[in-house]
């Protein structure tokens, strides 16, 4: 090659660069002359740094781009429409832009839809990847709502509890990351999200590492955040499941401290603390007030050597899940309390006919369906809103968790489903009485319930049913089970509750110790470990208040309420 | 990069009114230079520093100090003033930057750098690649530079740029800016080894 023809080469590249034009550069890399091939991989330089400075298209593929979320080293990612399934979906474009930073289309693209074969209610959904040019898109589920980095800016330390649920929570959707052949890669407080209905989602918005994982040490390891790195990824060892778990640790301690285990103020000065010891802080020097398990189990995960940490998601989840039940949380002996107490006891409450009221309800609100239709489904999921209604004046309104009530109250629930689901509704007082509220024998509505938007007990003829409080005493428990499919466990369950009739008196049955342990197991989560696993995890979905907040649920969905009934 | 819009008047004869007391010309270069200056500041202004003054803010208040003291300027190239109000820019966002790095927090790190410091630029190509990008910039000539910047980091179109840098046509102005960037790929590639 001339050097006439390297010049119009180069000035074609920088041509196209101007005008934001594609290059090939396939065209202009095969040279021999270093001082040649120098200018070649600075004009590619200066072709990713053009890229940064356009502004955001108005489509990719099938996408119409509506909106920017976030920009990073390997791409962007935009709020966009999926035209064809009028949807609304995080889209993150994977871009090469930096010679210095490898990226390989195909393998973001492989990768990419391993994790769209990811189906887990803590795992941000992955619906579709393509590849155009160069380029790689990955849809995604858009989540609204906060990362821990928001809460933990805005609200402060959480607490031991706090970060044990979220812990657990991670610990599964990690689980099920690895289990589908893919690591995360930088899990920080910036990359998981509550969500608006309270599900902590395990995501990336750093736009693309995760989806090309460099096999060796490069400087792309350090385009994360080196605080939530393991110490031998700085000394070249590729990440893996063990250096997840360690992050997840350092997430963990970062959300109950604000600190960071192995701090420093720059890259290199984190390496180096790595490298002496006696610069690791242990959690219970930084926050001496929290329960001694729950220290034990961070500081484990964030133990220096790979061979000291939780080998598995799931070994870390049961040590985490092992913390609630420490004599030491005086938190979880009430939760275990109310557990229990919320399977154990009985009702105070019959069928009420309404006598010829108006049929005057709150205020309609839109249905799940239309009120939700720009929210991407995730697969096997469903919406769910409850709300307990108390009357007042032929009126019904909500009741708030805590709230007095008293004999002769009228009571009723307010339900809203996507999908079909079978609904069970107990009640429970403090002396151990149980009673099925819904569904009553032989009464319509019944289950399966259609999505839509219910209002239970139900109508008798043209006029509205309730349940009545009848005694006083203590606090009553609501417990809201739904369930996609039929349980024969819960028909099984709930067949020796009775139910309450129309103005009739009711006895108080318990429920038997051998219900109680089957619905700790299905509660708690659908995969069945252990016996011993089987009751840790149970327990904290018992813990999960009633709100008045739409939630995303995938399997059996339970929620408890609790208000004062005293004497 | 879509083409915009013509200007008839070059920035230096608007400058020249301005100074002359043409309010008329004091408004169009703030027209002209507002929404140049707010793009190019968004993809320079470190996340911590935008969250406690908007980039349009900035890039308004900047401009419209620069304006008010204009007789300051004295143009010596073409371009010149398009170079004199950016500098000013990045002066002002220096100061946001190291105010808010004083009070603000940390996420992840860079060899130099806290995080927080980092500007969309230094995220999508690293703060040691921009080192060297703005190194070699400031070794070009100084119309060079500014045309780089005109078309790269300000999205101005070819039209705009023939006005603004009075060629005698947009073919000139294409010529013009890749004789230029091939320049820049050469001086960033010294850099490198330096």
């Amino acid at each position: 090659m001339s050097a006439s023809d390297e010049d119009t080469r180069l000035l074609s590249v920088a041509e196209s660069i101007s005008e934001g034009t594609p290059v090939n550069w396939n065209d202009v890399d095969k040279h021999d002359d270093p001082a040649y091939q120098d200018i070649v991989t600075e004009l590619k330089v200066l072709e990713g740094l053009a890229r940064v400075h356009e502004d955001s298209p108005k489509a990719w593929g099938p996408f119409a781009i509506v909106g920017e979320i976030a920009r990073g080293a390997f791409g962007t990612v935009y709020i966009a429409d999926d035209r064809s399934l009028n949807l609304t979906m995080a889209l993150k474009v994977i871009r090469p832009r930096n010679p210095e930073v490898p990226l390989d289309p195909g393998k973001a693209l492989t990768e990419a839809r391993l994790l769209a074969k990811i189906s887990h209610p803590n795992v941000v959904r992955v619906f579709r990847a393509d590849r155009i040019g160069d380029e790689v898109g990955v849809a995604m589920e858009l989540v609204k709502g906060q990362t821990l980095e928001d809460l933990v800016q805005k609200q402060s330390r959480f607490s031991a509890r706090e970060a044990t649920l979220i812990g657990i929570d991670l610990c599964q959707a990690l689980a099920a990351v690895h289990r589908s052949g893919a690591l995360h890669g930088d899990i920080k407080a910036h990359n998981v999200m509550r969500s608006e209905d309270g599900r902590i989602v395990l995501m990336d918005f750093g736009a693309g590492k995760d989806l090309n994982i460099a096999p060796r040490y490069t400087r792309l390891d350090f385009v994360g955040t080196p605080l939530y790195m393991a110490p031998e990824v700085f000394g070249g060892q590729p990440r893996s499941k063990n250096t997840d778990i360690y992050s997840l640790g350092v997430l963990l301690y970062y959300l109950v401290s604000k600190a960071y285990p192995v701090d420093g103020s720059t890259r290199t000065e984190v390496e180096r603390a790595h490298q002496h010891p006696g610069q690791r802080v242990p959690l219970r020097d930084v926050r001496p007030d929290l329960p001694d398990e729950f220290v034990r189990v961070v500081d484990r995960a964030v133990s220096e050597r790979p061979e000291s940490r939780y080998q598995s998601a799931g070994e870390f989840e049961a040590a985490l899940s092992a913390t609630l039940l420490s004599e030491n949380t005086n938190w979880w002996k009430y939760a275990a309390t109310a557990a229990a107490v919320v399977v154990g006891i009985g009702l105070a409450a019959w069928v009420y006919r309404s006598p010829g009221q108006p049929s005057v309800t709150a205020k309609p609100e839109p249905t799940l369906a239309t009120a939700s239709a720009t929210v991407p489904p995730v697969a096997d999921s469903y919406r769910i809103k409850a709300l307990l209604m108390r009357e007042r004046d032929g009126v019904e309104v909500p009741l708030v968790q805590g709230a007095r009530l008293a004999p002769s109250e009228h009571l009723s629930m307010d339900l809203d489903l996507s999908a079909t689901a079978h609904v069970y509704v107990v009640n429970e007082d403090e002396r151990g009485n149980s009673y099925l509220l819904f569904p009553l024998p032989g009464r319509e509505p019944a289950n399966p319930l259609p999505p839509g938007r219910h209002r239970l007990p139900g109508m008798l003829d043209d006029e509205k049913l309730y349940w009545e409080v009848t005694t006083a005493g203590g606090r009553e428990h609501f417990m809201v089970i739904a369930s996609p499919t039929r349980s024969a466990m819960f028909e099984k369950m709930f067949a020796s509750l009775p139910s309450p009739a129309l103005n009739q008196p009711i006895s108080y049955p318990k429920l038997s110790s051998e219900g109680l342990g089957a619905l700790r197991s299905v509660g708690g989560l659908a995969v069945a470990p252990s016996k011993s696993r089987e009751q840790l995890r149970a327990t904290p979905g018992f813990a999960l208040p009633l709100t008045d907040k739409e939630e995303t649920a995938q399997g059996v969905w339970i929620r408890q309420a609790t208000f004062e009934n005293p004497d | 990069m879509a083409e915009t819009r013509s200007n008839a008047t070059t920035s230096l004869e608007l400058v020249i009114r301005a100074n002359a007391g043409d309010d008329a010309a004091v408004a169009a270069l703030y027209e002209r230079y507002k929404p140049r200056l707010q793009r190019w500041a968004h993809n320079r202004l470190p996340p911590m520093a935008r969250g406690a003054l908007q980039t349009e803010d900035l890039a308004q208040d900047t401009l419209t100090h620069v304006l008010a003291h204009l007789s300051a300027f004295n143009p010596r190239h073409e371009g010149a003033f398009q170079g004199y109000v950016r500098t000013a820019l990045m002066n002002r966002i220096r100061d946001v930057a190291r105010s808010q790095k004083r009070r603000g927090t940390r996420d992840s790190l860079d060899d130099q750098l806290l995080a927080d410091d980092a500007s969309p630029l230094d995220v999508a190509i690293g703060r040691e690649t921009l080192d060297r990008y703005d190194r070699a910039l400031e070794r070009l000539r100084p119309e060079d530079r500014e045309l780089i910047i005109a078309r790269i980091e300000m999205g101005l179109s070819y039209e705009e740029m023939r006005v603004m840098f009075e060629r005698a046509s947009v073919g000139a102005v294409h010529m013009a800016l890749s004789r230029a960037l091939v320049k820049l790929a050469e001086e960033m590639a010294h850099e490198r080894k330096r």
